[in-house]
């Protein structure tokens, strides 16, 4: 299989000539910039696909959205039960923030309620009864009642989450102390895993204080995150990426991300220990956005190494259920 | 740069006529120093206060007095800011400092040396939905109000640009209650207020167009921009402050109106597109005067002087 891996595109912007890269693969010590054994980030597109790959992802079925909805989801594969969280004003102009339980079958609004969020913030993350939502610009995640529909948005604690300070960043300045963060998923041990934008790492907290346990390098600018585990109990992510994002060192805002003229959407399969990539595909006229995405599945498949992955994503359709078989990366 | 062409467009008229800028003398700051300048014209003096950890690797936000002839230290205090930050203005023995995405000013000790940087008071800023409110308007990625500059207003109180917005805001100096909200241009650097010979209330602007469209783009998602402008939104703040080849418009604005009634285009410009104190007016052969004023550079603060015109 013809494979471009990365891809490295001159840019011309010097001040941010580290932020304009994307990865190689990283020692798992995670050294940071004028650390020994440092690597920069190197622009990273997805393998280009082929017709053989192109058939091992494939669109399933749509749900509508709310009217004007923009935000994310989430989704719990054990009930099957669905949730949106749309982002707050001034990102979202067409009202508060707001969660509605929605009918996996026909998109249906079950149950909805208001939420106090402002401006923007990446995927929530259901586990055992509560939406864990991230607010990255407060450096708190809210653990919200979801299980529970009576009391759907009851707001049950906030947990702090580190800053960039506490990352211990070297020399690298950033304007915020806020890590900016979209994705959101568990790990194996119900911990939290996020991905930090701005340094290209996957972040481990503890679930209920927020204590930073693991850091791994991994890709910039990836969109939503969903965690998995493999055919031989390996720790999978799948995570997506805007290859004009990748180009811009810009990460995944909302309207960039959410654009009906956004055509090209990579895929990554990331090794959720080491943060490398272990397949990835390149979808043209993507259906999805770059943003949000909830595996519901995966399931073994003869000859595969990964299975196939059922996912869930957002795209100008709404809902949409997308499936991959990966291939392992190779070149 | 697109969206800002007609802007450029009307500044480049504007400074067919204009009187070239001046570049008087440069006071020295601290080696690696990042972060902005306050000036009382009134007692002449000067303080730097540092932005604080991520964007200062060089430690805590300080604040320090500096000799106004040598940049020698007189004093510093450290300071509980984080990340990076507007200008601040100093007003009455305070410093007042924007932290735009904590949504507040820090009333900040200067008068007093032996007290030197105690935050007396904290004020609110208005958030964007305080202000904005429904579909008319774009999207905006934060909730709050970027502030790059602010100075005093005609009647005392706190004038803050809110350069997302592209307002003068007058806020209560006490409280943070807005008073006056006035349409202005969008981007711009820093602000200093002063009233003309005349009784004119103007205010001198600067606008690094890179750097205002990159906040712009940053702030709107916008992946239609040229590709000399950086897009990493937790580098943009700090942009401002390169040490590159740039240009810099310098713009006054009527304080009444927000409109800009002189510029005149520094390129390549020895300041940055932000902090300005205006130090002093004199007459001169237009009907504003002949300003002069501080701005801050890779080299130091920086004395410049412009007479702009009238009627540009």
């Amino acid at each position: 299989m013809r494979s471009y891996k990365y891809w490295t595109i001159a840019i011309g912007m010097s001040v941010l000539s580290v932020g304009a890269q994307a990865q190689q693969k990283a020692p798992a010590d995670n050294p940071r910039p004028g650390q020994p054994g440092h690597s920069s980030h190197m622009e990273w597109q997805g393998a280009y696909p082929t017709p053989e790959s192109l058939r091992k992802f494939k669109f399933k079925r749509s749900l509508p959205m709310p009217e004007g909805f923009i935000g994310n989801l989430a989704y719990d594969s054990a009930s099957g039960r669905l949730w949106l969280v749309s982002l707050g004003p001034p990102t979202n102009s067409k009202g508060p923030s707001t969660v509605y339980e929605i009918d996996p079958n026909d998109g249906k609004i079950l149950a909805q309620a208001t939420l106090p969020f402002k401006g923007d913030f990446g995927e929530p993350v259901f586990y055992d009864g509560y939406l864990y939502q991230g607010i990255f610009h407060e450096s708190k995640i809210y653990k919200i009642v979801a299980g529970d529909r009576a009391n759907l948005g009851k707001i049950e604690k906030t947990i702090p989450v580190p800053t960039l300070i506490d990352l211990k960043l070297g020399d690298e300045a950033h304007s915020y102390p806020f890590i900016e963060f979209g994705g959101l998923t568990l790990t194996p041990d119900k911990n939290l895993m996020f991905h930090a934008d701005d340094v290209g790492e996957l972040i481990t907290v503890d679930r209920e204080t927020g204590k930073l346990l693991a850091r791994v390098r991994s890709l910039k600018a990836l969109g939503g995150i969903s965690a998995t585990t493999g055919p031989n109990g390996e720790f999978l992510v799948l995570g997506n990426s805007d290859p004009r994002g990748g180009y811009c060192a810009l990460s995944f805002p909302p309207a960039l991300s959410r654009s009906p003229e956004q055509k090209d959407i990579s895929w990554a399969l990331l090794d959720g220990k080491t943060g490398d990539v272990v397949a990835s595909i390149r979808t043209q006229n993507s259906r999805a956005y770059a943003s949000t995405v909830k595996i519901i599945k995966r399931e073994d498949v003869p000859g595969s190494p990964f299975g196939k992955l059922t996912f869930l994503a957002t795209g100008e359709d709404g809902i949409i259920e997308l499936e991959w078989t990966p291939v392992r990366e190779g070149y | 740069m697109l969206r800002l062409a007609p802007v450029i467009a009307l500044l480049a008229g504007a400074s067919a006529g204009a009187q070239e800028l001046q570049h008087l003398r440069t006071v020295p700051v601290p080696e690696k120093f990042a972060g902005h300048f306050a000036y009382d014209a009134g007692s002449r003096r000067l303080w730097l206060i540092s932005y604080g950890p991520p964007a200062n690797q060089q430690g805590p936000s300080k604040l320090m007095e500096l000799d106004p002839v040598s940049g020698r230290i007189l004093a510093e205090a450290e300071l509980p800011l984080l990340g990076g930050f507007g200008s601040p203005v100093a007003v009455d023995g305070y410093l007042y400092q924007p932290v735009s995405y904590e949504s507040k000013i820090y009333k900040i000790a200067l008068g007093d040396r032996q007290h030197l940087g105690r935050i007396e008071s904290v004020i609110p800023i208005p958030m964007v939905s305080e202000l904005i409110s429904g579909d008319r308007h774009e999207p905006l990625k934060f909730p709050w109000l970027e502030v790059n500059g602010i100075t005093t207003a005609a009647d005392g109180n706190l004038l803050i640009h809110a350069s997302d917005l592209g307002e003068l805001i007058t806020l209560d100096r006490s409280t943070g209650r807005v008073l006056k909200r006035t349409p202005t241009m969008k981007g711009l650097g820093g602000i200093a207020s002063i009233k003309t010979a005349g009784g004119r209330f103007v205010v001198l602007a600067n606008l690094d167009p890179d750097d205002a469209a990159a906040r712009d783009k940053a702030r709107r998602f916008d992946v239609r921009a040229p590709e000399v402008v950086p897009w990493k939104r937790s580098k943009v703040t700090l942009f401002a402050h390169r040490p590159d080849e740039k240009v810099v418009m310098w713009i006054l604005l009527d304080g009444a109106s927000g409109e800009p009634v002189a510029s005149i285009e520094d390129h390549p410009s020895p300041a940055f597109g932000s902090g300005v104190v205006v130090s002093g007016l004199s007459p001169g052969d237009g009907s504003y005067g002949r300003l002069t004023f501080l701005a801050m550079g890779p080299a130091g603060i920086l004395t410049m002087a412009w007479d702009p015109p009238s009627g540009s």
